[in-house]
């Protein structure tokens, strides 16, 4: 890579790591696994650099990387390692005790989801791509992630933490009258 | 959108929202990816050994035309070249020069008048059954040289079957090569890997429990044990550079010719039951289907009278407004309802749907009527033919945990090795929370004018907004539409996400078109009257309450309080709609009564809480 592309490469970590990393967050559940999925997300991205035509589509190829890294990282890792329970520090006092509540049983049943699933749910709800972006990336069909999805929010409605919230204390933002 | 789908969207947000920057994300990644690169080397170097000694030992001899390929394409790259074309993959494996010759003959047979070659990439004898080859082919153009076009799967015994069993477009960039083949003791992977591949595993449950398979030279052959829920299983590769892919084992619906396809512009003839278009169905649904979609005409594809009710169903294709749907519809006194209401992907084979049924929910199947045998397990394996009114058409009920259900459609010849279709079976919940019509979506007619298709489409992409939602995922329900004296323009139904509820609407413009929408809750199951404020316009002194009553309506009472009521007679032509003048300053107090046609009251009480939106109450 000659220096030219080489800074091409740290203004788009510059620029885009921030929200990479937060995605990164979401499909690992831990900080610091996160920073090494992106990390190698990233060194992978950098030897492909040169060879990757469509510049726009980076983050698109950077995110494939890391979905596909942490399920072949959480396969060989689940027999000896789990993920902890510690919980990344909330934003204090902003929300309610229910709302606490509900995000924190909503997020211990997103841990709790297999990989892919959790993958799906984070590329649907918080990239918010569409199906068949999804299925693109994660090499499966549409049918599959609109199956797969299904599932796992059937599986999220069914935690234990989650089985007994009331259907009121999903609060529904939206505008006023 | 469900309150699971909001929370769930908050909480991603929220919780990525909470993850600080890394004061120096460029640390650290040009290292890893120096020893990512060594890593590479070192098992390109390996892999390099074992091909060029598996070709050199096993191969040669049995590949009579293999050189002028190796020519044809230059230098061959037997090592981890990273996505090295699968035309310069070395031969892996083994097969016999009378199976390559088949597989040559049998290219051929299909594609009449070319010279073909067939190129050995995979061979071998799966569960010892017939050997197994996987072929590059394609012609050979006039100068000699060969242009691949083609995968070919085929099989080989010599004293058995003999079969050309499929052929698939060469895709260059692919990685790998998946195929499932039916041998031996039952159906077998082949999974196929770029030369260099490191690691093969299966996952035989769509999960993420993926074992390790035993593999040489970058390619494993082992017992297809999936799937054994409605997810695909699943291979995942993990190539000499590191990088993994993993691919849906069953791949792609080879079988799924352009005969079988649904065409929207030229559907299918309509089979099943004339009786099922009679008595204004056809027109009422058209009707009905209008006011969802403005624009779209439907093609009934295919009827019945459902023995169990006699309520006549219809299903159909419908296109015209710049999307294509599919719908299936059932009359009812209050109007047809539309059990299914989705967007149709690019040409499908087979439509299907979960729909209610007399005691437990019935599978719908339809297909082209060219199809042969319509199939149904409970356990992905062991299909039991259904048999329905009409060729390609099935019913079938849904019993128990339908969670292996699935569908198989064969095409006119029965062929096994290469279905029309197979997939899940639709499950009822899963139909409740995918493009469905909302459960709580009312009945009744669209009453008043009907509405403008531009104002309508701004009126559901302010409902989109306001929810946060694409406009494309949002559908809407026209109850009443119209305008007033003052030039305010209005419509006023229910509108969704779809798999979710449906919510009270209503949106109005003014003269200088200022807009003002109303989202109002998740509407109540089966509500005596939905209302709507249009504010008073210019000139105006006092805003209009709208009502919309039940079909079944008869009066409509309106009073400040309790004790004031005053009978409101509202024109014939809108069926029951009221248009009542109310105080802007009126908070909420003020009363509403509706009985039936024998004075039954259907509703009584208050203004204030029919009119609240999400967040507050008008």
């Amino acid at each position: 890579m000659d220096e030219h592309a080489r800074e091409a490469f740290r203004g788009y970590v510059a620029a885009r790591s921030p929200a990479l990393l937060r995605t990164a967050y979401l499909l690992t559940g831990q900080r610091a696994d996160a920073e090494d999925l992106l990390q190698t997300a990233l060194a992978k991205t950098y030897l492909a650099w040169d060879r990757i035509r469509e510049r726009e589509a980076l983050d698109s190829y950077v995110r494939r990387v890391m979905v596909n890294t942490q399920t072949s990282r959480w396969r060989r890792r689940k027999v000896d390692e789990y993920p902890t329970e510690t919980l990344p520090e909330r934003a204090g006092g902003r929300d309610a005790a229910d709302d606490i509540a509900l995000h924190d049983a909503l997020w211990d049943a997103l841990r709790d989801l297999p990989t892919r699933q959790r993958a799906m749910l984070v590329l649907r709800f918080y990239e918010d791509l569409s199906e068949a972006d999804t299925a693109e990336l994660m090499g499966v069909s549409a049918g599959t992630v609109k199956s797969t999805t299904s599932r796992a929010l059937a599986k999220l409605r069914d935690h234990p933490g989650l089985r007994d919230e009331p259907r009121a204390a999903l609060p529904f933002d939206g505008v006023p009258a | 959108m469900s309150p699971l789908d909001n929370e769930l969207r908050s909480l991603l947000a929220s919780r990525a929202g909470q993850v600080a920057p890394s004061p120096d994300p460029l640390a650290g990644i040009e290292s890893r990816a120096r020893r990512i690169r060594r890593n590479r080397l070192a098992g390109a170097a390996l892999a390099s050994v074992i091909v060029i000694a598996g070709a050199g030992l096993a191969v040669p001899s049995l590949l009579p035309d293999r050189d002028s390929g190796a020519t044809q394409f230059g230098t061959q790259q037997p090592s981890s070249t990273r996505g090295a074309p699968i035309s310069t993959w070395q031969p892996r494996g083994n097969a016999t020069p009378e199976a390559l010759a088949f597989a040559k003959t049998s290219y051929g047979t299909g594609s009449p008048g070319d010279a073909v070659f067939v190129r050995l990439l995979w061979g071998g004898s799966p569960d010892n059954g017939p050997q197994v080859l996987i072929c590059l082919a394609g012609a050979v153009g006039a100068d000699g040289s060969e242009q691949p076009r083609d995968i070919a799967l085929v099989y080989y015994a010599e004293d058995g079957v003999q079969q050309l069993v499929s052929t698939q477009p060469l895709t260059e960039d692919a990685r790998q090569i998946t195929r499932v083949v039916d041998v031996g003791s039952g159906p077998y992977v082949v999974a196929v890997g770029e030369p260099g591949t490191t690691e093969i595993a299966y996952a035989k449950d769509g999960g993420d429990d993926f074992a390790v398979q035993k593999q040489t030279e970058g390619v494993a052959t082992f017992a297809r044990t999936g799937p054994t829920g409605k997810d695909p299983d699943l291979g995942l590769y993990t190539f000499g550079d590191g990088d993994h892919k993993t691919v849906e084992v069953g791949g792609p619906k080879a079988g799924a010719t352009g005969a079988y396809r649904l065409d929207p512009a030229q559907p299918w003839a309509y089979r099943g039951n004339q009786a099922a278009l009679d008595s204004g169905m056809l027109k009422a649904t058209q009707s009905e289907w209008s006011v969802r979609h403005p624009g779209s005409t439907l093609t009934p594809l295919f009827g019945q009278v459902y023995e169990p009710s006699g309520q006549r169903e219809v299903a159909f294709v419908a296109s015209g407004d710049g999307r294509t749907r599919w719908g299936y519809a059932t009359s009812s006194k209050g109007g047809p309802e539309f059990l299914v209401d989705e967007t149709l992907e690019t040409k499908p084979v087979v439509l299907m749907a979960a729909l209610p049924g007399d005691e437990v929910p019935r599978l719908f199947v339809l297909a082209a009527p060219t199809t042969g045998e319509l199939g149904y397990a409970k356990d992905y394996r062991n299909f039991r033919t259904l048999v329905g009114p009409a060729p390609g058409v099935a019913y079938s009920p849904l019993e128990g945990d339908t969670i292996n259900d699935a569908v198989r459609v064969l095409d006119g010849d029965g062929n096994l090795d290469k279905p029309v279709f197979l997939g899940p079976a639709p499950d009822f919940v899963a139909r409740n929370s995918g493009s469905a019509a909302p459960d709580n979506l009312v009945t009744w007619p669209s009453r008043g004018a009907t509405p403008d298709a531009a104002f309508l489409e701004k009126a559901l992409t302010a409902f989109a907004q306001g929810l946060g939602a694409k406009r494309s995922d949002v559908e809407g329900k026209v109850l009443f539409a119209g305008d007033d004296d003052a030039r305010n323009v209005f419509v006023f139904g229910q509108a969704w996400i779809k798999g979710s509820d449906a919510h009270t609407f209503g949106y109005s413009e003014n003269s200088a078109g200022e807009a003002t929408p109303f989202l109002g809750p998740v509407t109540a199951n089966r509500p005596a009257l939905l209302a709507f404020v249009v504010a008073a316009g210019a000139g105006q002194s006092r805003d209009t309450l709208i009502v919309v009553p039940t079909p079944g309506a008869a009066k409509t009472y309106y009073g400040a309080a309790q004790s004031e009521y005053t009978e409101i007679t509202g024109q014939d032509y809108l069926k029951g709609v009221t248009l009542i003048d109310r105080s802007p300053k009126a908070q909420g107090n003020d009363m509403l009564k509706l009985v039936d046609a024998q004075g039954n009251k259907l509703f009584e009480g208050k203004v204030g809480p029919l009119l609240c939106g999400v967040k507050s109450c008008g």
